[in-house]
């Protein structure tokens, strides 16, 4: 947070400076801010540049453009017009020939490419099936030595917690993997089904955050610092409790690989 | 002409009646050059698209659904037709509107502050290229509300989308079109 408002109260409060309903003090609030925050200060500046008052632009509109529309539309359709129709007339002459012509050289060259067709269709099926052979064993691979590091860093806790947070964490983990982007009812769907208790990032881990490089959540976890309790380290429940405040459209899509690589980066790291 | 008027017009012109498009060229110019010149800042070009986009109407008027209003199909096809003609200009490296607007206002001696209004002409065009990097729903929003000062219920209610959802979407547009001008202003 800077200066008493942040980058997400400056913005609700934008309409409001647009259209000069803001209180004096708000307006100096938002002006403090802009001085400190570089994207702020952009975006007020496109506001101020973009305000042009509408009866200034209506008293500027040159009359001569808004008389001579209907003319010029009028004699630009009929123009177009009659380009087509000339168009259409050459190319009414080359329409006996042509048929014929292309006619012969469709019937040479179906009987070479129906043959080839037949080829490269399975060539194609078994390229696919070694991809999807190689990504099978890439992702077993993947997940055996993700297990080995996790097992490495775990170390002495109770077991119980150890195997919940090993299957959870793999689990959720592996299901992010198979899937490029995720709608935040998914995301919450899958939040839910951990068990309570479940820690997604360390205390030491969340400490390290700087400047996030995630999409999403939009203001990184940093800003989630400020509403939630991460004394422990940031569990599941408590982020699906936050994300549940937050206005998103549950169809929404966001990517999972920026999520899975900053959490395995702080989780190797630690 | 009132809207229930122009959409009967609409549908009159649908139906082969020509008169009924020069009622609705009569009507609507106004507001589409006004529109236009958002998005150029020159009233030469604001007319010329215009123009392209009746003619546009007179060529898509079969996809025009009846039973709905004609004026936010019309603003859609004027919006897309002047970003995408801005795009254009720029990526054959022809005339756009801020190199127009910098030669006329450096042979104007009535320019109060031809500085400042230089500045304004080309952070304007930075402005509508920034545009073109965000994705279709954020452009158009950002496109409606803040560069032509559409009313964000009404945009919302137009675009069948929660209010909430719209003003969501325009606060992530607004922040990434000041980023990338940042971006373009840092970069050497």
């Amino acid at each position: 947070m800077r200066n008493g408002i942040d980058c997400h109260g400056f913005r609700e409060r934008l309409d409001e400076y647009r259209t000069g309903t803001l209180s004096p003090a708000s307006r100096a609030e938002m002006e403090r801010h802009a001085d400190s925050c570089p994207v702020c200060a952009m975006t007020l500046r496109v506001q101020d540049h973009l305000a042009i008052p509408d009866p200034d632009l209506a008293a500027d509109l040159p009359e001569e453009h808004v008389r001579s529309m209907w003319p010029r539309v009028r004699d630009e359709i009929a123009r177009r017009e009659s380009r087509r129709a000339r168009r259409h007339r050459s190319g009414a002459r080359a329409s006996v020939w042509i048929p014929t012509l292309a006619a012969a050289a469709v019937l040479l060259l179906a009987g070479n490419l129906y043959l080839l067709g037949e080829l490269s269709d399975f060539r194609e099926r078994a390229h696919r099936l070694a991809e999807r052979e190689r990504g099978l064993v890439e992702q077993v691979e993947a997940h055996e030595r993700r297990l080995a590091e996790l097992e490495a860093s775990v170390g002495d806790i109770d077991p119980r917690a150890r195997t919940a947070a090993l299957a959870a964490t793999t689990s959720w983990e592996r299901m992010l993997g198979r899937i490029d982007r995720i709608r935040v009812g998914e995301l919450t769907a899958l939040l839910a089904a951990l068990p309570p208790g479940t820690t997604l990032l360390r205390a030491e881990d969340l400490a390290r955050l700087e400047e996030p490089r995630l999409t999403w959540p939009p203001r990184g976890w940093a800003g989630a610092a400020a509403t939630l309790d991460l004394a422990d380290g940031l569990q599941a429940d408590e982020l699906l409790r936050w994300i549940q405040t937050l206005p998103l459209d549950p169809e929404r899509n966001i990517p999972t690989n920026r999520i899975l690589e900053r959490i395995r980066s702080l989780s190797v790291q630690g | 002409m009132d809207e229930g008027q122009i959409s009967a017009a609409a549908a009159a012109f649908q139906q082969g009646e020509e008169d009924a498009l020069e009622a609705l060229v009569d009507s609507l110019t106004r507001p589409l050059i006004a529109i236009a010149y958002r998005y150029t800042r020159d009233w030469e070009w604001a007319r010329d698209l215009t123009q392209e986009t009746w003619i546009q109407v007179h060529r898509q008027i079969d996809r025009y659904d009846t039973a709905r209003p004609f004026r936010p199909w019309l603003y859609a096809i004027h919006r897309n037709g002047c970003l995408s003609h801005l795009r254009r200009a720029w990526v054959r490296h022809e005339s756009t509107p801020g190199d127009e607007v910098v030669r006329e206002l450096q042979g104007s001696t009535t320019a109060s502050n031809p500085e400042a209004d230089l500045e304004r002409a080309e952070f304007h065009r930075r402005l509508v290229r920034a545009l073109d990097a965000l994705g279709e729903r954020q452009r158009e929003i950002f496109a409606r509300v803040d560069l032509e000062g559409g009313d964000q219920k009404e945009v919302a209610q137009e675009m069948e989308m929660k209010f909430t959802t719209l003003r969501t979407t325009l606060h992530f547009a607004r922040k990434r079109v000041a980023e990338l001008l940042l971006d373009e202003e840092r970069s050497p």
